[in-house]
């Protein structure tokens, strides 16, 4: 079961064999959450995310070739439920102003209701990512914790290698001027 | 010293995605540049901040929370009717039915089959025969819409349709007097010589049966103009040995513009209806005439 590739559990779970997702959530499931908690910042939301990821992969099981190779597959599918979330976000956010505000002016009192702030130092950090855009720290988070080459990077957000680099570049230096300042 | 395209490298150098000699390019570049030395190190500072931070791990209700999930999926794949036969055959094998009730259903199945058989084989015969009936009950309506047809379609002002008109009249099995009278008047006073002739044809055959058409077709002689007509007229006389022509045809002969030829041909006919057809004999002939004598007369007080 070790040896299997992603592609080919995949291709059987497509043929209605969905014992074969088991492997496949075992590898995928805790870079994802990684992944997802880095983006929204919050552990509850990305485990529900993460299960949406999964319920998506069972459901769209169809839409998946076997020729593409799982990862970006399933991480395009992740953006996509965050961008989901995102966009369900930005809804409650408009229709509660007060909210709103406070977001927007006092960014580090929001770190008292985080629970995965360990220590003031990485609440630093996370209020620094916070601040960046999403895409920025999509690219950082992937570039950096999910150890996507610029190359998978550039495929996935649908641009070249070498903007995706740039991209990527820009971002660490957004995060300084952030992270500094404070 | 222009440093902006190595600061891009500075986050591959980080990551250790520069190839050995951009690396080596950039070493010696920040030997020589102390602000791109401050950028790494605050990049670097970054860097590691980022790789220090502790990574999420899922909650412990992550996993039961997936199989839950699957097994939900696995109920709605089974519970999803299968609709190929295989599926069908599968479903069927699954049912737990006890043997006898089986062996029951079977012989029910059986029986039902034997009562059905032997039904659908004795209503067979009826069947059939409603069949016919329903068929010459058809065929007759078909007749009867050629015979309208071929009412409406014969005073058509085209000679084409009434040509047409005039052939359907040998498709139908046996006219009645409405069909004859109306072929006997387009003989007597259609405009077109060519219609003239194909009603003669269409008529010759029915007056071997209908003594009204014989007598029908003696009348004509006299009402003819066109030689054409007149030959054939005096053609179908012989062929059906009409001896009552013979009068009408003399008084062809008197008319003043009478084609020669159509003469000499009334002119041989007069000659073989009054002598008879020298390979028949004449008693036969006699005979053959009085077998249609009980038709002649009531033709004749009908006509």
């Amino acid at each position: 079961m070790e040896t299997t590739s992603d592609e080919a559990l995949m291709a059987a779970v497509r043929a209605d064999d969905l014992d074969q997702l088991v492997p496949l959530f075992e590898r995928y499931h805790g870079p994802l959450f990684n992944y997802l908690t880095r983006l929204t910042n919050d552990r509850e939301t990305s485990e529900d995310l993460t299960q949406t990821v999964f319920e998506r992969i069972l459901k769209y099981r169809g839409s998946y070739q076997p020729t593409q190779p799982f990862k970006a597959w399933v991480y395009q599918m992740a953006r996509n439920v965050h961008a989901d979330y995102w966009q369900r976000q930005q809804k409650v956010r408009a229709a509660d102003v007060d909210v709103a505000e406070v977001e927007r002016t006092g960014g580090l009192r929001g770190a008292a209701f985080s629970q995965m702030r360990v220590n003031n130092h990485h609440d630093d950090l996370h209020e620094a990512l916070d601040m960046l855009t999403v895409p920025q720290r999509e690219i950082l988070v992937l570039n950096r914790f999910q150890g996507f080459g610029y190359e998978e990077i550039g495929k996935l957000l649908g641009c070249t290698a070498e903007a995706a680099r740039v991209k990527a570049h820009r971002a660490l230096q957004a995060l300084r001027k952030i992270y500094f300042a404070n | 010293m222009n440093c902006e395209p190595l600061k891009a490298q500075l986050v591959d150098y980080l990551s250790r995605q520069l190839t050995a000699a951009e690396h080596a390019a950039l070493t010696a570049h920040l030997a020589g540049c102390a602000e791109c030395r401050e950028e790494l190190q605050a990049m670097e500072r970054v860097w590691h901040t980022l790789g220090q931070a502790p990574v999420p791990e899922p909650g412990p209700q992550a996993r039961p929370a997936f199989y839950a999930m699957l097994a939900t999926f696995k109920d709605e794949l089974e519970t999803t009717p299968d609709y190929s036969l295989q599926g069908l055959w599968l479903r069927l094998r699954a049912w737990s039915i006890p043997r006898p009730a089986l062996r029951l259903a079977y012989s029910l199945c059986l029986l039902g089959v034997g009562v059905l058989g032997g039904y659908w084989l004795n209503s067979g015969s009826k069947t059939a025969a409603a069949d016919q009936q329903q068929l010459a009950a058809l065929a007759a309506q078909v007749g009867e819409m050629r015979q309208v047809m071929l009412l409406s379609l014969i005073d058509n002002p085209s000679a084409t349709e009434r040509l047409r008109a005039v052939g359907y009249t040998k498709e139908l099995p046996d006219p009645n007097s409405k069909v004859v009278n109306a072929l006997l008047s387009t003989l007597n006073h259609d405009d077109n010589v060519n219609v003239r002739l194909a009603t003669l044809e269409a008529l010759t055959p029915l007056a071997q049966a209908d003594a009204t058409v014989r007598l029908g077709l003696v009348h004509a002689l006299a009402q003819q103009d066109s030689p054409l007509v007149q030959a054939a007229l005096a053609d179908a006389m012989v062929q059906l040995q009409e001896r009552r022509s013979v009068p009408p045809l003399r008084r062809l002969l008197k008319q003043e513009n009478l084609d020669n030829m159509v003469k000499s041909k009334i002119e041989q006919s007069i000659q073989t209806l009054s002598d008879g057809p020298p390979a028949a004999p004449a008693t036969p002939q006699r005979h053959d005439q009085t077998q249609f004598s009980p038709q002649p007369a009531r033709a004749a007080l009908a006509v």
